[in-house]
């Protein structure tokens, strides 16, 4: 393992068909928008390291099938995720309203205190828009999730996403409300000094740490 | 034996010329006697064919359009390539309305467009424009080339392009074919044969070519032309090895790969290449001091000496072009020879043939994709004995639902639940036909096969709507449309589901799929124990990038070619054959996995390379054991 970071994080990219999961992945990671991508079968993977308040944080990242169908594969890849990307396409209301079911999946299969964004996709379609910012960031508010609006094509609020993400998932660890040693927390040290100067008492690892 | 590949060359040829994109280059430049073999040299290596005047008519050229239209040169000339790979519409005799009836460049490049006088209409069109142009910048003592002139003379007459012979040049940097008003060197020998013999090909395989390919079955807008303008574009890759089921029996073609074609288009220019090394040594002007004689002798002699050398390496590499020629010559003679034998020993006798060891053995080495739609059909059978006319009332019916859900679904939601889920079923499945191979460009909305896909997945899903449509079909569906008419494909589509394998997956029976894993893993840890337990230790479980393998049989994961050679063996041998080559993909790849660490090794199995060798794989999957007891096959 040449790379170094102090955390790994768990983390999944949920969300209805063609709401433009693996686009807004692909802009993350290779900072390009990615066209003529086919639609995800199962799952797909990405990571990057991002460098979050002077940690070096690595996402490993689970880009899941959008198909309503598919749920019952999809499922099984939430365990552990410490953060989600929750992604609709702002000029599709079917993907708004289905919202809560992946919303539910993912408060009851992955780990309780997951993280959750919640991104309104395509906002370079502003013409064609079918839910409003407003009526958006008030599902976001009444169901205590983060709010961007996001475009995989333009780029924007993109990498914001994931790293307002990653910056919440580090704050609740630093406040004690995370335990990265919890089984299914969904978080792993990258590297055994930092574990020291994080944690108070560093408990036997059930994670594996790539030291 | 000419080959498909060959046949789309000559097309691109014939394309070059018909949107007359980018004869006027060398054609006005070359008027030029006074060469500048230096710079010529430097910008313009890789201009095969051409002789200095060319190069430094090809290098002005490309200087002032630099500025002007930085990209647009390159773009034109690359449209132009794409277009001409609309390989069916380009053949005169088969269509002769493509000349008058608006195949108008706007159609397609419209949006492209900024200087409307570089485009034209039609060939006669842009031969009139041509020669006003050459007219206006060279004046009267210009010496137009004589075949534009022959063509001028008469350019409201549509013409084949067979009859046209241009002198052209391939140049591999503009990816173009350039007009060259003569060939001084001495290698206008060569460059006739392959002429020639490029009219040959012409010839030979033009006429085979459908002479519309859309046949789909539900294209509401046949009668648009400016769809089928469109349709037309088809992109290299596919004429290989996707067009040739369309060729029928009368002539055979044979299968290449993926960069061979690439390889093709340089060697096919080769033989008889004098490169651009004509370096002149001038006298000194007059007006200087004369060179004392020693120094004028060593400078002839430098000059002599890097002639020569030039000349050793261009000899030695138009031995090894000529080599490769003769290898790909062979490999094209086996390959349609096996063409020959599928199609009139074995195809004729089929259920007594499949078993015979040379089937199974030439099976295993890949189906010539001329016989592959049939070789298919044959070994899909058709257990549920459906017939054309159920694909056409399904088909039919799916449509009423569609235009039906069109108009109430806003309106009310509530409608039968089994309906609304139909609709949804209907709307993903517009959603994904476009990506569906989406580097091919045939299945987007207006492409092709977009229709033809659409038709057969809805069908489907009106035949079985308890399965539904479940994402992953598509590919399925779309790899039997690029080798089958769309009612076959639909039969073969729909039994292929019908297997065990493939029922369990599309019906998500979480149940079995995990028996199909476990089976999986069992196998994999009798072949390769070692990767077994370093991927356990991962927790990379199989079912995470073995699910889009089985979903697709490979048809997403791989290149296509060699998509459809697994295909190939994947319906020799049965659903066993996906675990087969799954364990053999494993087995290519094993030192590099074990080397991995979860992530690494799941992204890179999620996303395998791009160029995975065909040969190499099928080695390491004949080595797959299959006999660990227990089996559920």
């Amino acid at each position: 393992m040449t790379e170094k970071y102090d955390f790994l994080f768990k983390f999944l990219v949920i969300g209805s068909a063609g709401s433009g999961k693996s686009c807004l992945l692909h802009q993350f990671i290779e900072k390009k928008f990615k066209g003529d991508s086919s639609h995800t079968i199962g799952v797909e993977f990405g990571s990057k390291i991002a460098t979050i308040g002077g940690k070096s944080v690595k996402l490993q990242i689970w880009d899941t099938a959008g198909q309503e169908r598919f749920r019952s594969v999809t499922r099984s890849y939430y365990r552990g995720a410490a953060g989600a990307l929750l992604v609709y396409d702002i000029a599709n209301r079917e993907s708004y309203n289905s919202l809560s079911e992946w919303l539910a999946d993912a408060r009851s299969l992955a780990s309780p205190n997951i993280v959750i964004l919640l991104a309104g996709n395509k906002k370079d379609l502003e013409a064609e828009r079918q839910v409003t910012f407003l009526e958006a960031s008030q599902f976001a508010q009444e169901n205590e999730l983060m709010y961007l609006e996001t475009s995989a094509k333009s780029g924007e609020n993109v990498e914001e996403a994931f790293l307002k993400c990653c910056k919440t998932i580090l704050g609740k660890i630093q406040n004690g409300e995370l335990d990265p040693d919890r089984i299914g927390s969904g978080i792993q040290f990258g590297d055994s000094k930092t574990r020291l100067l994080n944690q108070e008492k560093p408990k036997k690892p059930d994670c594996f740490c790539n030291m | 034996m000419k080959t498909l590949a060959s046949a789309e060359n000559d097309n691109t040829a014939d394309g070059e010329v018909a949107s007359g994109r980018e004869i006027d280059h060398p054609g006005r430049q070359s008027e030029n006697e006074v060469t500048k073999p230096i710079p010529a040299q430097a910008t313009c290596e890789g201009l095969i064919f051409c002789n200095s005047q060319l190069a430094s008519s090809f290098s002005e050229v490309k200087c002032n359009r630099a500025r002007a239209k930085a990209g647009q040169y390159l773009h034109k000339v690359l449209l132009g390539k794409l277009r001409s790979q609309s390989v069916p519409s380009l053949e005169n005799d088969v269509q002769p309305d493509i000349e008058d009836a608006g195949m108008s460049d706007d159609i397609v490049y419209g949006s492209e467009e900024n200087s409307k006088e570089d485009w034209y209409k039609t060939w006669p069109d842009c031969i009139d424009k041509e020669k006003m142009k050459v007219g206006l910048k060279e004046g009267e003592n210009s010496s137009v080339d004589d075949n534009i002139d022959k063509i001028c003379a008469n350019p409201n007459t549509p013409r084949s392009l067979k009859d046209i012979h241009l002198p052209l040049a391939y140049s591999p940097i503009t990816k173009g074919l350039h007009l060259i008003r003569s060939a001084p060197q001495p290698n206008t020998n060569g460059f006739a044969n392959v002429e020639s013999s490029k009219k040959i090909d012409d010839k030979a395989s033009l006429p085979e070519l459908p002479e519309n390919i859309d046949n789909s079955c539900s294209s509401p807008s046949d009668s648009d032309s400016n769809d089928r303008t469109k349709r037309r574009l088809i992109p290299g890759i596919l004429s290989r090895s996707v067009f040739s089921w369309r060729v029928r029996d009368q002539e055979i073609w044979s299968l290449f790969g993926r960069s061979e074609s690439e390889e093709r288009r340089s060697l096919r220019s080769g033989p008889g290449t004098v490169g651009t090394t004509g370096l002149i040594q001038l006298e000194r002007p007059a007006w200087l001091p004369a060179k004392p004689s020693v120094e004028h002798q060593a400078h002839s002699n430098q000059h002599s000496k890097i002639l020569t050398s030039n000349r050793k390496k261009e000899l030695k590499e138009a031995k090894l072009r000529q080599k490769l020629l003769q290898m790909q010559l062979k490999e094209e003679e086996e390959a349609s020879q096996a063409a020959r034998i599928w199609l009139h020993e074995i195809f004729p006798k089929w259920p007594s043939s499949r078993e015979q060891k040379r089937t199974q053995e030439m099976w295993w080495r890949g189906i010539p994709p001329c016989v592959r739609g049939k070789i298919w059909k044959l070994a899909i059978s058709n257990d549920l004995n459906l017939t054309h006319d159920l694909y056409v009332i399904c088909l039919s019916r799916a449509k009423e639902r569609l235009s039906a859900a069109g108009s109430t679904h806003s309106i009310d939601q509530s409608v039968e639940n089994d309906d609304n889920d139909r609709v949804h079923s209907m709307e993903l499945i517009k959603l994904d036909i476009s990506r569906t191979f989406p580097h091919l460009c045939i299945f987007q909305k207006k492409g092709p096969y977009y229709d033809m896909l659409h038709s057969v997945l809805a069908a489907y899903v009106c035949y079985r709507p308890d399965v539904g449509y479940v994402q992953g079909m598509s590919f399925i569906a779309a790899i039997l449309i690029l080798n089958m008419d769309a009612p076959d494909a639909f039969v073969c589509f729909a039994n292929l589901l019908n297997r065990p394998l493939h029922r369990a997956f599309f019906a998500l029976d979480q149940k079995t799929m995990d028996a199909y894993y476990n089976t999986y893993s069992c196998l994999l840890k009798e072949n390769l124990p070692n990767l077994y337990k370093h991927l356990q230790e991962c927790n990379l479980s199989p079912d995470l990038y073995l699910l889009d393998w089985v979903y697709t049989v490979f048809a997403k994961a791989t290149h296509l070619d060699l998509a459809c050679r697994l295909w190939d063996v994947f319906l020799r041998d049965g659903e066993q054959f996906i675990f087969k080559a799954a364990i053999g993909v494993l087995k290519m790849f094993e030192h590099d996995l074990m080397t991995m660490d979860f992530l690494s090794g799941s992204k890179f199995l999620t996303r395998l390379p791009d160029d995975l060798s065909a040969a190499k794989l099928f080695k390491c999957i004949s080595g797959v054991k299959m006999n660990v007891g227990k089996n559920i096959f």
